[in-house]
């Protein structure tokens, strides 16, 4: 009996705090938004550092992992296709895929693991050195000086990385599909071409899979670095304090990515 | 100018502060000694909102810090300036950036009259070589030193050195020491240094206290506290009489 109810008061307490920290990161979210207009401009130097922090530095982690996963969506799909006399619809499948799907949640896992890590392990070091509590000594909102550039940068860039890495990625699959299906490539082109413009629904100029691609990659980079940083800022207790909220930040938006990835395909595609 | 009235503050089950009360007024320098953990660095944070109290009053210039909003808040931080143990500056910044930071922050200055401000407190502390560095590349000595010139940058009425001498070997213990002097010797300032180094004590204090379960006691002039009866005084002041051999 102790011990059902010592489990009971575990999993109460997991849970609150779990509560608890989501409601922090929207506050935190919802602070940094409206800290925007007024601190941005005076922020420059900092979001400009953090575009290039969250920009330049995983651009060939992203591109590496594009172009193979191009290459490799082409083998596994692509054999089955040829096995139907269909090899050359491969360039249509690759296309969907990556742009709706594939291309902005792998950039968002990679830029969990690298950018949205270092994050929280950067904030939380400063959390448990007291450098956030000086701050604040300062008359400095650590929101606006920590977080806000950083949802900035990366709902900036991680768009622009999906993209390239979803581009890759097709060149990845029109590669395997030259030399493993033999497709050519004027076909394989002319076919991605095709599939994207005959999308039932065009937002501007912009076909549905690319338009929803580009939504997700927003709404990752906002998760991604709203979770992360209020991971960072919620650390406490040294070295293994950071290390929790390193394994806190990385965790959840893995979970968050994955569920609000479904809503979002869901809302575009039911 | 400060004054803490009746303050309890605890953490789960540890009652740090039981009724924690005292004034400072401009040009005291009290020192607060006392053993690790007992609440020392708590008391600092409540005088700057780091920290509420669970009851009782913190008063800056006659306004209630828990009450103060965000702009009253922010003119209580002008006013008393916060030195931390580590120094806490900020990573990515240089030691100048650093210095410069609560200037720029309030957005009215023109940068020129920063940038003049910078260099004189820099200057005054014999930083402006290290200006360029980065905190990462420079000693612990110094980080200290460009932290007391980013907290004496802001011209503060009140100045709370937390550890000052932390981490310190004793020659730049007692030339930070030298500078909290030089700080405080125009006897416009007031301060507050919490510590447990027993030659600082001595060294900065016109008046030295012992945080004891919660409270202030025994706050006296150095030369009195020096009589002072008291078993946790007694056993620091013989860490002072044979440093290296004090009481585990």
């Amino acid at each position: 009996m102790g011990s059902l109810t010592e489990t009971l008061e575990r999993q109460g307490h997991a849970l609150r705090e779990t509560i608890d920290h989501a409601g922090f990161a929207v506050g935190i979210f919802v602070r940094a938004v409206r800290r925007l207009p007024a601190d941005a401009f005076h922020r420059r130097r900092f979001i400009l550092d953090q575009l290039y922090v969250c920009g330049i530095s995983p651009l060939p982690v992203v591109a590496i992992v594009g172009l193979f996963t191009g290459m490799i969506l082409a083998l596994q799909v692509g054999i089955e296709l040829a096995d139907l006399g269909q090899a050359e619809s491969i360039s249509n499948m690759i296309g969907v895929i990556l742009f709706r799907e594939m291309g902005p949640f792998m950039t968002a896992m990679i830029l969990t693991a690298s950018v949205g890590s270092a994050m929280a392990a950067e904030i939380g070091t400063m959390a448990v050195s007291e450098e956030i509590d000086a701050l604040e000594c300062l008359s400095i909102d650590p929101v606006s000086f920590l977080v806000m550039p950083r949802v900035v940068a990366l709902c900036i860039m991680t768009p622009l990385l999906s993209f390239v890495g979803c581009v890759l990625g097709c060149i990845g699959g029109g590669i395997v599909a030259k030399t493993q299906l033999s497709v050519q490539p004027s076909i394989y082109v002319r076919n991605l071409l095709t599939s994207l413009e005959s999308s039932p629904q065009q937002f501007g100029p912009l076909p549905e899979e690319i338009f929803t691609g580009l939504v997700k990659s927003v709404v990752f980079g906002l998760l991604v670095s709203t979770i992360s940083c209020a991971a960072g800022l919620k650390a406490e207790g040294g070295a293994i304090g950071v290390g929790r909220a390193v394994r806190t930040a990385v965790v959840r938006c893995f979970l968050m990515l994955i569920i609000i990835g479904y809503y979002i395909s869901w809302a575009f595609f039911r | 100018m400060i004054e803490l009235i009746d303050v309890h503050k605890s953490f789960g089950e540890q009652h740090v502060l039981r009724g924690m009360s005292f004034t400072l007024e401009q040009g005291q320098t009290l020192v607060v000694l006392g053993r690790s953990g007992t609440g020392k660095s708590v008391t600092l944070k409540h005088v700057v909102g780091l920290l509420q109290p669970d009851s009782g009053q913190v008063i800056v210039n006659g306004v209630d810090v828990a009450s103060a909003d965000a702009e009253g808040l922010r003119e209580i931080r002008r006013q008393v300036a916060y030195l931390f143990q580590t120094g806490a500056l900020v990573n990515w910044l240089s030691v100048r950036d650093n210095v410069a930071l609560p200037l720029v922050e309030r957005r009215d200055m023109p940068s020129e009259e920063i940038r003049e401000r910078v260099d004189e407190s820099l200057g005054s502390l014999d930083m402006l070589q290290h200006a360029d560095k980065m905190p990462a590349n420079i000693s612990g000595g110094m980080r200290k030193r460009a932290a007391l010139a980013r907290v004496l940058v802001q011209e503060p009425d009140a100045i709370l050195y937390d550890e000052p001498t932390a981490g310190l070997d004793p020659i730049m213990g007692r030339t930070v020491g030298r500078l909290i002097q030089e700080v405080q010797s125009s006897g416009e300032r007031a301060a507050i240094v919490v510590t447990h180094d027993m030659d600082l004590a001595f060294q900065v204090g016109t008046e030295i206290a012992l945080h004891y379960e919660g409270q202030l006691v025994e706050r006296a002039p150095p030369e009195v506290f020096e009589q002072s009866s008291h078993p946790v005084i007694r056993e620091f002041l013989r860490t002072r009489e044979r440093p290296g051999k004090a009481s585990p």
